[in-house]
């Protein structure tokens, strides 16, 4: 949640964001990275709401969110994300759609595929995997950006996600998808999950051994690899 | 033998404490063959109680005149150890019931069959009681141990899942996520109770925001329920085909919204 004294600025990004793409593009950076910045934290609560609310409309997609991102994600890049938890696989092994939970609260993170070399990825595995000792590596899910970009969760809206470039130090590759608005309680959530889901390859995952040619799964320590799921 | 006369030789009781934790003082009868382990005994908990009654209640299974030497009494209401759910003092018939999902509904059950063979003991007779796989009480910190060889059910093994989730604490999956919301999980446990055996069990899903869901990805049927926690349930359903549907409704304990018995044909 913002503070009120962060309430200002997010008023004056929030006004300045029909001029992000015009002349003012300076003023979206400055904003789109305050935003950033500002919702990032573990703890952060109502990450989506708040940066709908600052800049509405996906105005941040045409900026750097994050001083450590090359630059904003371009529609032709390929989105992978990791399969981590098996709380996000069903019976057979399939992703369920909890996976893209995250859309409309904290954010669904991605990895840019096009950017990250096998060592930045499997560092970003074994990062993950080392603070959380129950993670199991079980594959990845992949689709477009402009597909991505697409998805509509609710008739009316143009464009019901945005992809952000949200890189961190150490794992420039990281983006987000977020939902554009915050959505009503009425099935639109659902829905953005199961579109989602469906662009992600339908619960059907790709696994680690086979994912680029198993450099990545290759790159990981052996007690990591050796991780089974435990239901 | 008649109610009165048990009444007589009344020698179990188990009485609720006013405290946050109810205490269940039972005794069994001095030449009861119900129990051996103890002729005072206090029960803390719920899992304690049921334990007990099950054991009361295989006993006159096998030995249908153990109950007439047994009186089985419930005071007042009575709350499970984590205080959430109350179970009511039950009375009339007994409803034969052939799954008990939860620890908590078998307790509830057990009484019920205690009570009632107690105003009748013939009406035992026509009771199967069976607690079958390993069930954890409802804050899963005990397990009661399988009383017969029976494989677990789909509804029991969904309903377990969405019980060992209570466990869980803020950011259970490495990603930020929000603790488990009870009343939420409870709302998708009472829903799983309503599908009629043979349908297609859902996966249950657990999403970052701390509330629980039901899943389906079968044939050509693809649903997501989230369980808001205050009796509401948003849903998007799609048949392949033959379009999509989606909303909120209200849900309450033992009613299936119509909606859902249209769109998921249960």
């Amino acid at each position: 949640m913002l503070f009120i004294s962060d309430a200002a600025k997010c008023r004056l990004c929030s006004q300045l964001s029909s001029a992000f793409r015009g002349l003012l593009w300076f003023a979206g950076r400055w904003c789109c990275a305050w935003i950033n910045q500002k919702t990032n934290p573990e703890d952060y609560v109502g990450r989506v709401r708040d940066i709908n609310s600052c800049a509405p409309a996906c105005a941040c997609e045409k900026h750097r969110m994050s001083r450590f991102s090359p630059g904003v994600v371009a529609g032709s890049e390929r989105l992978s994300r990791f399969i981590f938890h098996p709380m996000h696989l069903d019976r057979r092994g399939n992703v369920k759609s909890n996976f893209f939970g995250y859309v409309t609260n904290n954010g669904c993170s991605v990895q840019r595929e096009s950017l990250a070399a096998n060592a930045e990825m499997s560092m970003f595995v074994s990062e993950f995997m080392n603070k959380n000792p129950k993670a199991v590596w079980s594959g990845i899910v992949e689709a477009i950006c402009e597909n991505v970009r697409i998805v509509q969760a609710d008739d009316d809206l143009p464009q019901g996600t945005c992809v952000y470039d949200t890189a961190y130090e150490h794992n420039s590759s990281h983006a987000e998808i977020c939902a554009s608005r915050t959505l009503q309680e009425d099935g639109d959530a659902n829905e953005l999950r199961h579109d989602l889901w469906e662009l992600f390859g339908a619960g059907h995952l790709g696994l680690p051994e086979s994912y680029r040619d198993g450099a990545v799964w290759r790159n990981l320590s052996a007690d990591l690899r050796d991780r089974r799921i435990s239901k | 033998m008649a109610p009165n006369q048990l009444r007589s030789t009344s020698v179990i009781s188990i009485f609720a404490a006013a405290t946050a934790i109810p205490q269940y003082v039972g005794a069994v009868p001095m030449d009861a063959s119900v129990s051996q382990k103890a002729k005072l005994e206090v029960m803390r908990t719920t899992a304690d109680a049921t334990e007990f009654a099950l054991e009361v209640v295989k006993a006159t299974q096998q030995v249908p005149s153990e109950l007439f030497t047994t009186q089985f009494v419930i005071v007042g209401d009575h709350t499970d150890v984590a205080a959430r759910r109350s179970l009511p003092v039950q009375s009339g018939r007994v409803a034969p019931r052939d799954i008990m999902g939860a620890t908590a509904d078998a307790t509830e059950f057990a009484l019920q069959v205690v009570k009632a063979a107690q105003q009748d003991p013939s009406e035992l007779r026509k009771t199967q009681f069976v607690i079958a796989g390993d069930h954890t009480d409802v804050t899963g910190r005990r397990l009661l141990p399988a009383q017969s060889a029976r494989a677990t059910t789909p509804r029991e093994e969904v309903i377990g899942e969405i019980r060992g989730w209570i466990n869980l604490g803020k950011n259970w999956d490495g990603e930020g996520a929000d603790v488990p919301i009870p009343s939420s999980l409870k709302d998708s446990e009472y829903f799983i109770d309503l599908l009629s055996v043979g349908y297609h069990f859902p996966e249950p899903m657990l999403l970052g925001n701390g509330r629980a869901g039901l899943y389906w990805n079968e044939g050509d049927l693809y649903a997501d329920l989230e369980f808001l926690g205050d009796g509401r349930v948003t849903y998007f359903i799609e048949h392949k085909g033959q379009g999509k549907h989606k909303g909120v409704v209200h849900f309450r304990r033992g009613e299936m919204p119509p909606v859902f018995a249209a769109l998921l044909r249960i």
